[in-house]
Order: C-alpha cells, then sequence, then structure tokens
C-alpha cells in the first residue's frame, strides 16, 4: 500500500511539472478568470436574461478554448500513462496463483482444424497440477485448460504440440511478483502485454494464464491498484498545485 | 417561557437524563438475571427418525452420547405431519388452526387453484408503460401466510440475542429488531418456484418437456458448441412478462471427456461427471440497463456420445439477492462475504431430478452432500458468533434423503445420519456450557401405495364428473361438475367440503348440510379398504374446526390420517382424478410421513433431562421462551419441558 501511495504522488508530481512546462500557463490562467467572471454574471445578474444569456455563450465558447489548451499536455501525457500502466498493471493487477485455487490456461490458435487430430499436452512445472484434458473450442480457436496450484511455484509451462513446444511463465503462491498474464506473437500487442518476449512465429497467437485480480485493503476499503494510484495522485495535485504555481 | 428561563434549564436536562435512565434500566430488566449470559442450541434435523436412531446408536456415538447424558424421548408432531405445518408450530407454538398452515399445497376457494399455503410473490400496483414496458412505481411484496408469533421475535423483544438459520417457513423473514435469520424451507428461486433444474440433452431418445421439478430441453452442437438458454424469471418489465433467459455456451472437446462453459464473461473447464463452483448468470430486463441476476451450478453429466448437462435452479444470490433472504438484509451478504455463495432455495436436495432419472443415486448422493457441507458451514459461521442468547438451525438433508432412501438403502441413509452426528458432536464442543436440544418435526415411514383421493370421493359418490368416461387429469379440475360436487382434496392430507359461500362452485350448505357431509366422509374414510390387499387405508381423520370456530377459507375441513404404506398420489396434490384407485408406488420417492401423525413421531434429543413425559413440537417453543425467563403468551398452548 505504501508503495501505491508513493507511485500515486511521484505521478501526481510529474503531472504538475510536466504541465507547468508543456501547457500555455498564462492562457489557461486567463481563461479561467474569464470563466469565472461569465460565472458570477450568471449568479448576480440572474434576473436579467440578455445577459445571462450572453454570459453562457461566452461560457461555452471560453470552456472550448480551453480545453483546446489542455489537449497539448492531455496527449503528452497519455502515452507515457498508458505504457506506464501496462507495465503496472501486472504487477499491481494480478496476483499469482493462489493454492488450492483453480484457473485457466488458454491458447489461441490461428487455425484449430490441425490440432484437432492430436491434441497439445500442456506440462507445468512442479507444483502446478493439470485437473482437465485440453478442450478445443471450435468455433473460436481456442484450447483450454483448467489448473490448480498446489504449491507456491514459478516457472515455465509447457504447451506441447505435435510440431513443436511453447512456453509460457507461471507463478503461483502469495508473494507479488511482476506476472506475464499473455505471451503475445504480435508486435502491436506486446504493447499490452510488455512483460514476456513475444512468441515465435506459428499456429499460436497468444498463451494466457488467468491469474487472480489484487486488491488492496485500506481505511476499510478493498480497491484496486489504479483506483488508489489515481487517489493519491489526484489528492497530491490538488493539495501541490498552489505552491508550485500550476494553473489548470 | 419555559426554555427561556435559565433556572429551568438545569432542571429540564435532569429530567431528561432521569427519563434516560429509567428506560435504560427497563430495558436491561427485560432480561431477567438467571436467563443473562444463557446459551440454547436448537438443532432441528428435518425428518430425523427415532427408530432409525435406535436401530444405529453404535454408529451415531455423539447422539449416543447426548442420549446417556441427557434424554431421548419421541416428540409428537402435527396433524398433519408435514414438514411446512410441523415447523410453523414449532415457531409459534399453536397447532396448525392456530397459524393457518395445514399442508404444503392448499387451493383459493375462489379459483380452486393449488398454491403454496406458505406465502406468495406479488406486483406492485401502479405502472407506467413505456412501449413494450410496465415499469412499476409502487414496490411488489412478499407475503407470508402463516400467523402467530415467531418465538425469535418474541425473544428479542425481551433483549435476548437470538439467531435463526435456514428457517423454515420464514420467507420472507420476520422484519425484526435485534434478531437475525436466514429464511430457509419455502424460500424459491429465482422464477418464484420450490426449485426446477434444467436438463440440456443431445439424446434425442429422451422425453422433452416440463417434468415435475424440471425441464429438460433438447440441445444441438453446431460448429462446435452448443446453446443452453437459462430460464430465467418472467419479466415484471414487460407487459407480456415474457420469459427472461441467459445465454451459456457450451464447447465440448470433440474427443476428450470436458467442456468448456462460458457465460457473462465467465469461462469455466469441467471434465465429465463434474460439478462447476456457483455461477452467476444475469437476465436482461431492460437490455443493458436493468437485470435480475441469480447463481447456479452446472453439473456436466456427460460430453460423448450425448452432451448431457444439468443447470441447477437459478438460486438468489446470497451477496445480494433479489428478494429479502435475511433480516437484516445485510446479514446474507455477511455470510456470502465469508462464506462465498451457497444454496439459498428452501429445498435445495434435487429429489425431482433423481426422481426424473436425470441423477442417478449416486449422482443424486453427491449433490445432496454437497448442499448438507456447504450449508453446515452456514452453522459454523453461527456459532462462531454465537456469544448468548439463543441460535437454531434447521437440516433439511435427513428429510430429503429419507424420502429417496428409507427402507432400501439404509446404509446410504446412514451416512447421512452420521454427518448429522458428526455436526452435533462438532456443535457441543464449541457451544461449551448450555442446552443442547437436537430434534425434528416427523419421521419417517414406507411409501408403498399411492392413494387417489378424488378418485376414492368420486367411487363414493362426494365427486362427480363431467364426463365419466374422461378421467380429470389436469390442474384445476377442468373434468369435475362441481353442481354435484360435495368434496374434493387437493394437497396432501387435506379434503374440502364444496361449500356455498366458500367455493368457487359451493353447492353444500354450512351448518347442518356440512356437518352431514364431514360425517359420512369420516365414516367412509374409516372404512376405505385397499382393494389389492383388503388392508385399512386410513387410520384416523381429523376436523379442524371442531376445535377452531374462526378458521380460514383456506383451512381444509378434513385432514386423512394414512396408515404407514400409504400416501396420497402427487397427481391428489394438484386436484386430479386418475382413474386407478390405488396403484403401487413406483417412483423413487420410496419414504414419506404425510401419514396418521401418531406413527412418525419426531425426536427430542438432550444433554438435559426433562420433566415431561411426553413432548410436543409446541411444548419446545414455550420452553425456549421460558428459559429465558419469558412468561407463555396466551396464544400458546405448550409447556416448558424443563
Amino acid at each position: 500500500m505504501a508503495g501505491l501511495a508513493a507511485l500515486g504522488i511521484a505521478l501526481g508530481l510529474s503531472v504538475l511539472l510536466l504541465l507547468r512546462k508543456v501547457s500555455n500557463q498564462q492562457s489557461i490562467g486567463s481563461l479561467r478568470r474569464q470563466m469565472q467572471a461569465c460565472l458570477y454574471e450568471l449568479r448576480l445578474f440572474v434576473d436579467e436574461p440578455a445577459v445571462v444569456w450572453r454570459a453562457q455563450k461566452r461560457l461555452l465558447s471560453l470552456n472550448a478554448g480551453y480545453l483546446g489548451l489542455m489537449l497539448r499536455p492531455a496527449l503528452i501525457l497519455a502515452i507515457p500513462m498508458l505504457f506506464l500502466f501496462s507495465l503496472l498493471q501486472p504487477f499491481f493487477g494480478k496476483a499469482p496463483l493462489a493454492i488450492s485455487e483453480a484457473s485457466l490456461v488458454t491458447v489461441k490458435l490461428a487455425h484449430l482444424p490441425g490440432v484437432l487430430r492430436a491434441p497439445p499436452i500442456l506440462q507445468p512445472p512442479p507444483g502446478i497440477q493439470v485437473e482437465t484434458p485440453a478442450v478445443r473450442m471450435r468455433g473460436v480457436d481456442l484450447i483450454c485448460w483448467r489448473i490448480r496450484a498446489r504449491k507456491p511455484a514459478a516457472g515455465l509451462l509447457r504447451v506441447v504440440f505435435p510440431t513443436g513446444t511453447v512456453t509460457k511463465t507461471i507463478a503461483s503462491g502469495s508473494e507479488p511478483r511482476l506476472l506475464s498474464t499473455r505471451r503475445v506473437q504480435s508486435w502491436w500487442q506486446l504493447f499490452w502485454y510488455p512483460t514476456e518476449s513475444p512468441l515465435p512465429a506459428g499456429n499460436v497467437e497468444w498463451v494466457e494464464i488467468d491469474y487472480p485480480s489484487r486488491a488492496f485493503s485500506w481505511l476499510g476499503l478493498k480497491l484496486s491498484w489504479f483506483v488508489w494510484v489515481l487517489t493519491f495522485s489526484m489528492a497530491t495535485v490538488l493539495i501541490l498545485k498552489r505552491p508550485l504555481r500550476v494553473v489548470f | 417561557m419555559w426554555v427561556s428561563s435559565q433556572l429551568n434549564r438545569p432542571l429540564l436536562t435532569g429530567v431528561c437524563l432521569l427519563a434516560a435512565l429509567s428506560q435504560m434500566a427497563c430495558r436491561s430488566s427485560k432480561v431477567k438475571s438467571g436467563a443473562r449470559g444463557k446459551r440454547i442450541v436448537v438443532l432441528g434435523i428435518d425428518g430425523m427418525d427415532p427408530e432409525f436412531l435406535e436401530k444405529h446408536w453404535a454408529d451415531l456415538p455423539n447422539m449416543d452420547r447426548l442420549r446417556r447424558q441427557g434424554e431421548f424421548k419421541r416428540l409428537a408432531t402435527t396433524m398433519p405431519p408435514q414438514s411446512p405445518v410441523a415447523w410453523s408450530t414449532f415457531i409459534t407454538g399453536m397447532k396448525p388452526a392456530g397459524h393457518g398452515i395445514f399442508d404444503f399445497v392448499e387451493r383459493d376457494p375462489k379459483t380452486l387453484l393449488p398454491r403454496s399455503s406458505m406465502g406468495e410473490i406479488t406486483s406492485g400496483g401502479i405502472s407506467l408503460p413505456i412501449g413494450p414496458y410496465s415499469l412499476p412505481l409502487s414496490h411488489g411484496h412478499v407475503e407470508t401466510y402463516t400467523k402467530g408469533t415467531p418465538f425469535w421475535k418474541i425473544l428479542a423483544a425481551h433483549d435476548v440475542p437470538v439467531t435463526v438459520l435456514r428457517m423454515p417457513t420464514n420467507f420472507p423473514p420476520v422484519e425484526c429488531e435485534g434478531c437475525t435469520s436466514l429464511s430457509g424451507m419455502g424460500t424459491p428461486d429465482l422464477r418464484g418456484t420450490f426449485g426446477e433444474f434444467s436438463w440440456y440433452t443431445e439424446d434425442s431418445n429422451r422425453v422433452l418437456g416440463n417434468v415435475p421439478g424440471g425441464n429438460i430441453i433438447p440441445v444441438k452442437i453446431e460448429n462446435g458448441q452448443a446453446l443452453l438458454r437459462i430460464r430465467g424469471p418472467d419479466n415484471s418489465l414487460r407487459k407480456d412478462h415474457a420469459q427472461t433467459f441467459a445465454e451459456m455456451h457450451v464447447y465440448p472437446d470433440p474427443v476428450n471427456p470436458a467442456a468448456v462453459f462460458e457465460t457473462g464473461g465467465q469461462r469455466i473447464v469441467l471434465n465429465e461427471r463434474e460439478w462447476s463452483p456457483w455461477i452467476r448468470v444475469n437476465f436482461p430486463l431492460i437490455p443493458r440497463l436493468q437485470n435480475a441476476h441469480g447463481i447456479v451450478r452446472i453439473y456436466l453429466k456427460q460430453v460423448h456420445p450425448c452432451l448431457e448437462v444439468y443447470v441447477s435452479p437459478v438460486n438468489l444470490d446470497p451477496a445480494e439477492p433479489d428478494l429479502p433472504i435475511s433480516s437484516p438484509d445485510s446479514y446474507s451478504h455477511a455470510l456470502a462475504e465469508s462464506l462465498g455463495p451457497f444454496y439459498t432455495q428452501g429445498m435445495p436436495q434435487d429429489t425431482a431430478a433423481y426422481r426424473e432419472h436425470v441423477f442417478n443415486k449416486e449422482e443424486y448422493l453427491a449433490q445432496s452432500r454437497e448442499v448438507s457441507t456447504e450449508l453446515l458451514k452456514v452453522l459454523r459461521y453461527g456459532l462462531n458468533h454465537f456469544r448468548e442468547g439463543l441460535l437454531f438451525f434447521h437440516f433439511f438433508g435427513v428429510d430429503q434423503d429419507s424420502h429417496m432412501l428409507w427402507g432400501k438403502y439404509d446404509d446410504d441413509l446412514l451416512e447421512t445420519y452420521k454427518l448429522v452426528d458428526r455436526t452435533v458432536g462438532m456443535v457441543q464442543k464449541r457451544m461449551g456450557e448450555g442446552t443442547l436440544i437436537v430434534m425434528s418435526d416427523h419421521g419417517f415411514t414406507t411409501f408403498k401405495r399411492s392413494v387417489n383421493l378424488n378418485t376414492w370421493l368420486l367411487g363414493q359418490g362426494f365427486l362427480a364428473l363431467n364426463d365419466a368416461n374422461e378421467s380429470q387429469s389436469e390442474v384445476g379440475f377442468q373434468n369435475v361438475d362441481w353442481s354435484r360436487t360435495k368434496a374434493y382434496s387437493i394437497g396432501l392430507n387435506a379434503v374440502y367440503v364444496n361449500q356455498r359461500d366458500r367455493e368457487r362452485y359451493g353447492i353444500v350448505a354450512p351448518g347442518v348440510d356440512k356437518k352431514a357431509v364431514l360425517r359420512a366422509l369420516r365414516e367412509q374414510l374409516l372404512a376405505f379398504r385397499d382393494p389389492e390387499n383388503g388392508k385399512p387405508v386410513v387410520a384416523s381423520v381429523f376436523a379442524p374446526e371442531e376445535n377452531q370456530t374462526a378458521l380460514s377459507d383456506s383451512a381444509p375441513d378434513l385432514i386423512v390420517g394414512y396408515y404407514p404404506g400409504y400416501r396420497s398420489s402427487w397427481q391428489t396434490a394438484l386436484g386430479e382424478v386418475p382413474r386407478e384407485l390405488i396403484a403401487d408406488n413406483t417412483d423413487e420417492w420410496r419414504g414419506d410421513h404425510c401419514v396418521a401423525p401418531q406413527f412418525v413421531p419426531g425426536v427430542l434429543l438432550s444433554n438435559r433431562k426433562s420433566k415431561a413425559s411426553d413432548a410436543h413440537l409446541y411444548d419446545l417453543t414455550v420452553t425456549m421462551l421460558s428459559e429465558f425467563g419469558i412468561s407463555k403468551p396466551g396464544a400458546m398452548i405448550g409447556e416448558s419441558i424443563y
């Protein structure tokens, strides 16, 4: 939890500093003051419809201008944020397989029919038990197995086809660790699943392990890491925006 | 003038303080000093039979020790000895004429259609029509028909901590400040029935359609998958109340005996002959805006050569039930948080699936044991949170298993009794000091001959048909000639006089005429002989009205007490008139207790000796109150056994 708080604070601070650097602070400040003036007008001249109408129109156009000014820092922030979250999700978002709890291994194939003749065999590392044979899901080109962790383990899961073997990292136990939920083949999917090397070219498009979601408890609330980080970062932004003289 | 005076303010404060203190004193004095810290645990083992216990003490060491330490005796049951009747007596301390429950099934005198005697769910009155929808502006509600005050409400009113778990005929749970309850028998599934399974089969030789307790539905595998449409509740938000469905896709492996099931973003893999964990299913009421939801369990019976999948009745989700199943509402949520999902329907052992040969005996027993194991976790939870006061837990496994195993599979039934015995041992260990009562509402006997009571009434001239060549095999007495019918039967023990101004087509005048009909019925019922073997069929006939003048219109006029071996047929329960008078019972439902009550007493086991030479269910109600220093309310008829 302390890690998430530190992360949230660091993120909030970075957002503030980046905003100060890449946005037009003067124009944003000016627009905000003008919008406030419009709001005052609406409040003070509530019995003068013409004034209210003009103030509302001006408020709309000022808002559009404000959004335009915020768009640039938002776009600059978005890309590293997405990348950061896709890196953090495998660590904070998922937990290793819990002992005695069942989970699924799913393999997506480019073409299932070849596999209909000879199903692949799943070979887990010690500590992980395979409870079902391969179930080939025709029509959607998936193969599934049910597995169960019997003790803490970390190693390679092997999916053995007649034509070759594909491996996937797997972990069980209570120690948090960086997890790879899915090992993918295509480069563009690597952006979402960056924690394991890509699969070699072949019939297997991805291999996935259904790790349980992780939730963090604090003050009686149990929430995902993402919500906590957002909360801490927003709190940091609100507290530090004045001392750092950042306007948004 | 009063409050503005500075001199009066301290006086006012003092008066308020004094009032508060005296109220606190009153509250704490409600619990008599001798009753504080007292602990009573009552285990209600539905259908536990004294003779079966007596034959197997050696295999039931904990209950054997209990009877040696305290006592064991027979516990008189109600007339008729049916669970909803007997438990209502235990709950209220009144006879059936007092609490108004006489059978599982009763008839509505205005429509003559059968209905549950325990209660019904009604929709709200005012609604707003929008297109195909009719949005309710007032809430529907769940109505219970049981009269009288439940004992736990009386205990709670006297500040005695009380928890009642899986209490029969407590749906919806009685609102009760200071007590905790979880409803049991009588709790419907999400569709409002007692529990209807769905059986999906690729086997074209199977008889398809609605069967008692379930639906057998054809399924086809296309492109490697089959679609199961799970029936949900009728959509009360639509004008046409169309049925809702949840979709589940099944992908059986082409060779391996396993399949993948997908619904609502959830995916599970099952081997053949495996049960799934609980799965949440959503039924759209207004697409993307409003769903009803429940939980189901799946049993993959077979993958090859034909796919066969059993889906349990859709249970209310205890984490967020769409109908009230606990008081307070948060209690079922707390249980689900701690234990995970569990069976909430009142009678979860799927005897219907066994009777329809969807389950074989082993599959039925596996499901029954699973239910029992799951619900015993609720008892453990209750015990973990039990400090003082009263804790009650109802266990249904013995009753349901006895119905299916009695007289033929005693070894299997003994395993169920052993589970109870281990539970008794666990409770004794955990509860420490206090009174432990292990009781049952009735015993068991065989069910060999099935009596079509309406056919008997027809033969004796009490009932007439429009077309004598057509038997009546539809619910609702379609072929009955009411202008010549004086009496009919519906339910498992009840006979109703076709009374004028009460029944829809009544012809018998109340008073002298009705008494004459009742007298004739009684005499002829007691003279009723089985044409196959000449044995008497009816041991006793009881008229509730004789002892109670103010009965409701739904109360029966006569209650038939059969000899062991005989029981009203399933067709009689729904008001049918088959051709055969008495038939052999070839059903898997082989044991029963809907006979004259003296043949099926219940059990009273306790770690204390009682003063009562014989005890009745309603005596236990008074006992539970008097142990906490609460005097017997006027409506209750029993005496404390201690």
